[in-house]
């Protein structure tokens, strides 16, 4: 018979729960798909009953996939990041979730950035502000939507939602409202934040913080009948993904980086103590254990650039031919430099710039289809770099996890272009895993963060940088960070032009 | 029995010899390649074999004459600047070193640090490169004293064969202009000696004479070695990119002439020696009342060469320019710059750091997008030279390879807003040489009269409605984003000086 720990991961597009062993042996596993709305182009949001129903049945699945004699002794929830989940008194939802990748508040954020309030943001919760944020979206409900709001009682996160249906409490973590307006150096919620947001409304909304590790509840009556666990099976508050998925992938120690190498480029480095460092951009949590902070970064196109260049470069769907050319092109590919800013919003980190976009520059007559490939790779590697500068702390190590780490390739250009070691886990589910971690730390299976990452993370690889490409991204960054900086301008009259140019063609 | 008028065009790798009538047509043509010995950017030619292969090819078209044409004259035409020197029996001194040659970059370098090459653009008109006649005879002065000692003149490339045809040393107004002239007084200026540091470098010239002048007759030599009667009057001849321009039709005052070829030369014919303002481009002086104001870029056909084989890998151009086309105007936001060279850019801005970049990239954008930009950045590249050429032109004539594509073409008249010309005929050069040889030899009576007699329009594009509008706007963003590169391509150029000297 195995005790296991139940890890729910509650994705924007997938929800994942996987059942572990105490030494991080996956027990069994289920996923499905969750669905994104689209009622405007630019707004995404959730139906919350929808997300919940969907993670029931993943938890299900893994419930009656678990070996006989297996029993979960203990649940841990992650979730997508940011957005706005409202909860009215009931516990129940207020309207559709509001999710990190709606962008109805964009006007609102960009008037913040015009106005100097951005940065007064920053200064205050360490974080800077975009569109999908709750406080943005917040102030949007408040001209448009008063009466949902209204109807509010707390703001929450994903997570959150999925804990108040397994256990009836409503709560959330430090590392959640770290996004909203938790004051990160202390205990309590900033005020003064609210007011330089314009709603302060949101005072009346703070939820109960609770540490990930500490137990909140227990599966109820309803939720058991919904997921197949038992009634009365402890449950963690969790933490969000971000933080979840560093534990899962072995990351617990000051100082120590983790890049996630999806949609997006998330770059990341643990701190002692929660602390807001500058430039303005990313955001910092209080993780909520051993008084852990952690410093983020994230771009917003990782590998989109590389799906982009072997559709429209390469025109072939073999990745793996795309990975053989890049890889015949010389290491910094004679002087081509390809900057990944393919967002159709520009970039946010570790420079704030809608206007930001793609480009390849230094062509010269020598370059090949192969350089232009190896080129993308590079530059998005480059672009971690760039984010790695930029943070408060130089990291010993990096754990690189998400899709593009499939690509030992990659994984390797990540090591020589950060000249740090690069660790891939050899797991993939490190969300799950994670959430399942801080449960078993709740169920007192480990006595802390570090024993029970030590015990759960598993096996990975570590590419070691090699000295003489490290010495060329060195010198290649440079160049990288001169276009970069030079940009601003012409990428200001561009989108300007292009603008006037698709209100004409359409 | 019709008077036939012989154009020579000495090109760098070709070297053409067309016979036309007085009315244009072409009656006979011949070609030889010519070879260009290439070692670590030095780019140098056997002065015996450019003459002999030249000669050959003179000797293709008389053979082919019918006995009843009679030759009324020669024009010289060839690739200028280099260094073409020969000593005091009329003999190559060396090689002749060409005007793609980099073995004085770094002579030219320390004048622009120093300020001799802004005083020489104030003189001459023209900003200075490596491959200028200057620079490299201040190279021979310090690394071959011997080869400059022996030498007593300097040539240009159509003088070296003027030379072999009549025995007669001589250089015309135009080639002479880069860098040698008083542009505003038509004559050598006597400022060199000091500026380049060459003591003497005067005694180098050669006799000046302007263009349509008769210099010598076919000596009994050079009668045996081409087929041209002895005693055939052989003019003073133009540098290959007046020639062009005459062999277009684009030779009037107010005319401006595009070549799209491995580089693009753009060019403007005036009255009088424009204000000089900003120290780029070429000042040519063509005659007493006709000169020529150019900017040659590097922006050129290989630039679709490289996306072609490199984006779309086919060999098929109508499949790219298909592509091209089904992409809107301004490529939905997707811009290139068209510096592919390795030299990086001379004109309008000298940056020998520039390289070509797509900018603006986002998912939208297809491979066609990525083709289209590469058309519209080398039209927003032609823009970019007109803008900084002193003309109201309302036609431009464009030949060269690019001019081949409608497409193509239309984009340019849509970029430059302006009606967009492609001339009949193919050899322009040997045409615009043997145009002039008429007038000297009173075919016909001034340099207009030979244009309507030689020289025609096969199709025109007018910009279209809309577009012109719209390439205005567009071309802001080309400048403002090439204007804020500078800076990172000398950071770019450092680091590869760096990655080098490491030995990688």
């Amino acid at each position: 018979m195995t005790r296991c720990l139940l890890g729910v991961d509650a994705g924007t597009t997938t929800i994942t729960a996987v059942a572990f062993a105490a030494d991080g042996a996956e027990r069994a596993r289920a996923a499905r798909d969750n669905r994104v709305h689209h009622p405007r182009d630019e707004w995404a949001e959730q139906d919350m009953a929808t997300t919940w129903e969907r993670t029931a049945r993943a938890i299900r699945d893994v419930v009656t996939a678990l070996p006989a004699g297996d029993e979960v002794v203990g649940v841990g929830v992650t979730g997508q990041g940011g957005g706005c989940w409202l909860l009215d008194a009931d516990g129940a939802p207020v309207r559709n979730a509001i999710l990190w990748t709606d962008a109805r508040a964009s006007a609102i954020v960009e008037a913040w950035r015009d106005d100097g309030t951005s940065e007064a943001l920053f200064d205050c919760c360490g974080y800077g502000a975009f569109p999908g944020m709750a406080l943005p979206i917040v102030r949007w409900l408040r001209e448009h939507e008063p009466i949902a709001l209204d109807r509010a009682a707390t703001v929450v996160g994903c997570k959150d939602w999925i804990r108040t249906r397994l256990t009836g409490t409503v709560g959330s973590d430090p590392t959640d409202t770290s996004l909203i307006h938790r004051d990160i150096r202390g205990d309590g919620y900033r005020a003064d934040a609210l007011e330089l947001a314009g709603v302060p409304a949101v005072g009346d909304l703070e939820p109960q913080l609770d540490a990930p590790t500490s137990v909140v509840g227990e599966v109820t009556g309803d939720a058991a009948a919904a997921t197949g666990l038992p009634a009365g099976t402890p449950v963690v508050a969790g933490t969000m993904d971000v933080a979840a998925s560093a534990y899962g992938s072995g990351v617990y120690e000051p100082g120590e980086g983790s890049t996630v190498v999806g949609t997006t480029l998330q770059n990341q480095v643990l701190l002692e103590r929660p602390r807001i460092v500058g430039p303005p951009t990313g955001y910092t949590l209080d993780l909520g254990i051993d008084g852990l902070g952690l410093r983020a970064m994230g771009t917003m196109a990782g590998t989109p650039n590389l799906d982009w260049a072997r559709a429209e470069i390469a025109e072939t769907d073999d990745f793996d031919a795309v990975e053989d050319a890049a890889q015949s092109a010389p290491v910094g590919a004679d002087g081509l430099v390809y900057h990944p800013y393919l967002s159709s919003a520009g970039e946010k980190a570790p420079f704030v710039d809608p206007a930001a976009r793609a480009g390849f520059s230094g062509l010269d007559p020598s370059h090949t289809r192969a350089h232009l490939l190896r080129a993308v790779y590079e530059g998005v590697a480059l672009a971690a770099r760039d984010c790695y500068e930029s943070l408060p702390i130089d990291p010993s190590t990096v754990t690189v996890s998400g899709g593009g780490t499939r690509s030992a390739f990659w994984c390797r250009l990540f090591a020589d272009c950060l000249d740090t070691p690069v660790t891939v886990p050899a797991y993939g589910e490190l969300g799950a895993k994670g959430a399942a971690i801080l449960a078993a730390i709740g169920v007192d299976r480990y006595p802390n963060l570090g024993a029970a990452v030590e015990a759960m993370s598993g096996a990975a690889t570590t590419h070691t940088p090699r000295p003489e490409p490290a010495s060329v991204y060195d010198a290649l960054f440079e160049y990288y960070d001169a276009v970069a900086a030079s940009m601003a301008d012409a990428w200001a009259l561009r989108r300007s032009v292009a603008e006037s140019f698709d209100a004409a063609d359409e | 029995m019709a008077g036939v008028l012989i154009g020579v065009d000495a090109g760098t790798t070709n070297i053409k010899t067309v016979a036309f009538s007085d009315e244009g047509d072409e009656l006979a043509r011949a070609s030889r390649k010519n070879e260009v010995l290439t070692e670590d950017g030095r780019t140098e030619q056997d002065m015996e074999t450019t003459w002999e292969r030249t000669a050959a090819t003179i000797s293709d078209v008389s053979a082919s004459l019918s006995a009843d044409d009679r030759v009324v004259g020669v024009g010289v035409t060839g690739q200028g600047d280099g260094c073409w020197l020969v000593d005091g029996d009329g003999r190559p001194a060396r090689n002749a070193i060409l005007w793609n040659d980099s073995r004085a970059a770094g002579i030219v370098e320390e004048w622009s640090e120093t300020g001799v090459s802004d005083r020489i653009f104030d003189i001459c008109g023209n900003g200075l490169f490596a491959g200028a006649s200057l620079p490299i005879v201040r190279w021979l002065h310090d690394n071959e004293p011997a080869a400059l000692d022996r030498a007593e003149t300097v040539l240009f490339c159509k003088d070296w064969i003027k030379y072999r045809l009549t025995g007669e040393l001589t250089t015309d107004l135009s080639d002479a202009s880069l860098p040698y002239l008083d542009i505003r007084t038509r004559e050598y200026t006597d400022e060199l000696s000091d500026l380049a540091g060459v003591p003497g470098v005067e005694e180098l010239f050669p006799r000046l004479e302007p263009a349509t002048t008769v210099v010598g007759t076919v000596t009994e030599a050079a009668s045996a070695r081409t087929g041209l009667p002895a005693g055939t009057p052989v003019i003073s001849g133009v540098i290959d990119i007046v020639a062009s321009a005459v062999g277009s039709g684009a030779a009037r005052p107010g005319d401006s002439s595009s070549v799209v070829g491995t580089t693009a030369l753009n060019q403007t014919i005036l009255e009088s020696v424009p204000d000089l303002d900003d120290p780029v481009g070429f000042t040519l002086a063509i005659t007493e009342d006709r000169y020529t104001r150019a900017m040659a870029s590097m922006a050129g056909t290989p630039n679709l060469d490289w996306a072609r084989a490199e984006i779309a890998e086919t060999d098929d151009f109508d499949a790219v320019e298909d592509a091209a086309r089904s992409v809107p105007a301004g490529a939905d936001g997707l811009l290139y710059h068209p510096y592919l060279s390795s030299s990086g850019e001379r004109s309008p801005f000298i940056d020998s750091a520039a390289r070509a970049q797509f900018s603006g990239l986002d998912p939208s954008h297809t491979r066609a997008h990525l083709l289209r930009a590469v058309y519209e950045g080398v039209a927003l590249a032609m823009r970019d030279c007109y803008e900084h050429l002193p003309t109201e032109a309302d036609r431009v004539v464009v030949s060269g390879g690019g001019a081949s594509s409608a497409f193509w073409c239309q984009l340019f008249a849509d970029c430059l807003d302006t009606t967009v010309a492609v001339p009949e005929g193919s050899e322009l050069g040997a045409r615009g040489i043997a145009l002039l040889a008429g007038v000297a030899l009173d075919a016909y009576p001034d340099i207009e009269a030979g244009l309507d007699a030689m020289t025609g329009i096969d199709r025109s594009y007018d910009p279209r409605p809309g577009y012109a509008e719209r390439y205005d706007e567009w071309y802001e963003v080309y400048r403002t984003t090439y204007e804020a590169m500078f800076d990172a391509w000398e950071t770019r150029a450092a680091v590869r000086d760096e990655l080098r000297g490491d030995g990688r």
